[in-house]
């Protein structure tokens, strides 16, 4: 089923999916006078971001609003550009007209609304817009358009009009959309946050499979904590700032932060919190469900507190 | 309140008509709607009707479906029927102040009704077998032969099809804002016509300004997808005739022929009864 991806992902080179950026600043522009006085040097949208993704990884940023996480995303595929610093997409900088076509074919991105970034009332004249705009040949058009609607579970609903599909479809044809264009990465700019739990959870099942079988790297930026629980790598954002980065477990034990940039820790590691407030031993590693059970079950065996003196 | 709008939707069937080539049927319509204005008798409205009633036939759109279509613009054919009535010379049939009917006027206000409604259906044949992505690719393959006084065939193709795209999405947030306003107190059920009017502010505006936060997100998004106008574009689809088309525009030709024949032969018959 995923044949076709698997030997294109093996095939590139790591280090030309690699994505950084280089102390990266960015500020919107301002167009009145009375306005640039309201907003003072220190609210720049980014403000020195460095980040390095290798290829093939699940990375979660994650931030309250206005916290720069968007702007951030948007640079990845030269939809803005930095005023200071620079964006590397492999060996590309978005900074160079040259590349601008490859850069947008090699990191997709999802967005928030489903319904304002379809352009056709057909599914599969969706999925394959992008694949029309770089001039891809029409006669290998039809099989890539079938493949990544596969890669998605959408199989069978090609000519069905985007209207009578649910949220988390809509959004599913939005990652084929990408998908059909083979690209390194591919950026989640909150596209979870207009969806219901079933759709939540159909998209992250979604990238979560594709990163794992096919090493497409998934930048996903959310403010739902739950999602960055099994992201390989974790960065939180505040004021246009990076705040922390690390793995999930080394930024979840930092409460104080977490809660400086306006975000809430996910249920689990709330209860674990908890629980270590009221003498229970549970190591700052415990950031699942599973590995919460784990822990108190056995923390029950060996001896220390229960749960019923709380 | 445009809950039940169909006019330029899509209706996914297969027919042979769905399956026609976007050129022909554009051809198709615009002979179809310059042979609404050819014919000035009721044969030719016979002939045009039964033609229309075999290409609805092939498309396999129900005909409840079609006349949805009609709804929307029924207030405007009842408006042209009015003033088409009371506006008419010749022998006077009924008269009350300022009111006339007359013979030609009640033929001219039927005629116009019929015209109406024929153009809506036939129109509305041609968005319902096609889809608005197929409609563009043959719009711009049309007007491209007018590249060469720099006409924007892409451009005015690709926001005729984002426009029918969000019809519905529209109608649904027309809804929504309605509701979200009645929830608020507003009244759009009371009071006069301009009263009415006035309270439609409250929803214009907020679907105006979610419109353009629309467009924009739109714009962004196509651009992520690397989207820089028509140059070097390719299609999922691209457009060549089959055996069909070309039967097709050969009916569409034997079509405008008969209509103008039609038209000549009864003047011609008319002019002959009078002498």
């Amino acid at each position: 089923m995923f044949s076709y991806l698997e030997s294109y992902s093996d095939g590139m080179n790591k280090e030309g999916r690699r994505i950084r950026t280089e102390t990266i600043s960015y500020s919107y522009p301002v167009e009145t006078e009375a306005e640039e006085e309201l907003i003072s040097a220190d609210l720049k949208a980014l403000d020195q971001v460095s980040l390095d993704v290798e290829a093939g990884q699940f990375i979660c940023i994650l931030g309250s609003n206005g916290s720069g996480k968007s702007t951030l995303a948007r640079h990845l595929n030269a939809l803005l550009v930095p005023d200071e610093g620079s964006v590397w997409i492999g060996d590309m900088d978005t900074r160079d007209d040259r590349y601008l076509w490859e850069i947008r074919a090699q990191v997709g991105m999802v967005f928030q609304n489903p319904d304002n970034q379809m352009v056709a009332s057909q599914i599969e004249e969706e999925v394959a817009f992008g694949l029309e705009n770089i001039g891809f040949p029409s006669a290998d058009m039809e099989q890539r358009v079938k493949e990544a609607l596969e890669s998605v579970g959408l199989s069978g609903l090609e000519k069905e009009n985007p209207a009578n599909l649910s949220g988390g479809q809509k959004q599913r044809t939005a990652v084929a959309g990408i998908l059909a264009m083979r690209p390194a990465c591919i950026v989640l700019d909150e596209s979870t946050a207009m969806l219901d739990p079933k759709g939540r959870r159909e998209i992250m099942n979604t990238v979560l499979e594709l990163n794992r079988k096919h090493g497409i790297t998934i930048i996903c930026i959310t403010h739902f904590m739950e999602e960055a629980v099994h992201a390989d790598r974790v960065f939180v954002m505040h004021k246009g700032k990076l705040l922390l980065s690390g793995t999930p477990e080394e930024v979840f034990c930092k409460s104080a932060e977490i809660r400086e940039a306006g975000l809430k820790l996910p249920v689990i590691c709330q209860i674990a919190e908890e629980l270590r407030r009221k003498g229970m031993k549970i190591p700052a590693s415990v950031i699942t469900e599973k590995q919460l059970i784990a822990c108190l079950t056995g923390v029950s065996e060996n001896g220390y507190p229960n749960t019923s003196d709380s | 309140m445009f809950r039940n709008i169909t006019l330029g939707q899509y209706y996914p069937v297969d027919s042979v008509i769905h399956r026609l080539d976007p050129r022909v049927k554009l051809l198709g319509v615009v002979v179809y709607i310059a042979a609404l204005f050819i014919i000035n008798n009721i044969w030719g409205f016979v002939l045009l009707g039964g033609v229309l009633a075999v290409l609805i036939g092939l498309s396999h759109v129900p005909l409840g479906y079609m006349l949805k279509g009609l709804r929307p613009a029924l207030i405007l054919i009842i408006l042209a029927v009015i003033f088409n009535l009371f506006s008419g010379t010749g022998t006077i049939i009924w008269k009350w102040w300022i009111l006339t009917l007359t013979y030609s006027s009640i033929l001219r206000a039927a005629f116009f009704a019929l015209r109406l409604i024929c153009v809506i259906l036939g129109t509305g044949l041609l968005t319902y077998t096609t889809t608005p992505t197929t409609l563009t690719n043959g719009l711009e393959k049309v007007f491209s032969h007018l590249r060469f006084i720099r006409f924007p065939a892409h451009e005015i193709a690709m926001m005729m099809s984002i426009a029918l795209r969000f019809i519905p999405i529209l109608a649904e947030e027309v809804n929504k804002i309605t509701n979200a306003q009645l929830a608020r107190g507003a009244d759009f059920e009371t009071g006069g016509f301009i009263k009415k009017a006035k309270g439609m502010i409250p929803i214009l505006i907020p679907l105006f300004v979610s419109a353009f936060r629309r467009a924009a997100d739109l714009a962004t998004a196509m651009e992520a997808r690397c989207y820089h106008g028509g140059q070097g574009r390719t299609r999922l689809h691209p457009l060549t005739y089959q055996k069909r088309d070309k039967i097709a525009y050969l009916l569409i030709l034997l079509f405008l022929l008969a209509v103008i024949a039609l038209r000549l032969v009864m003047e011609r018959y008319l002019q002959a009864g009078r002498i």
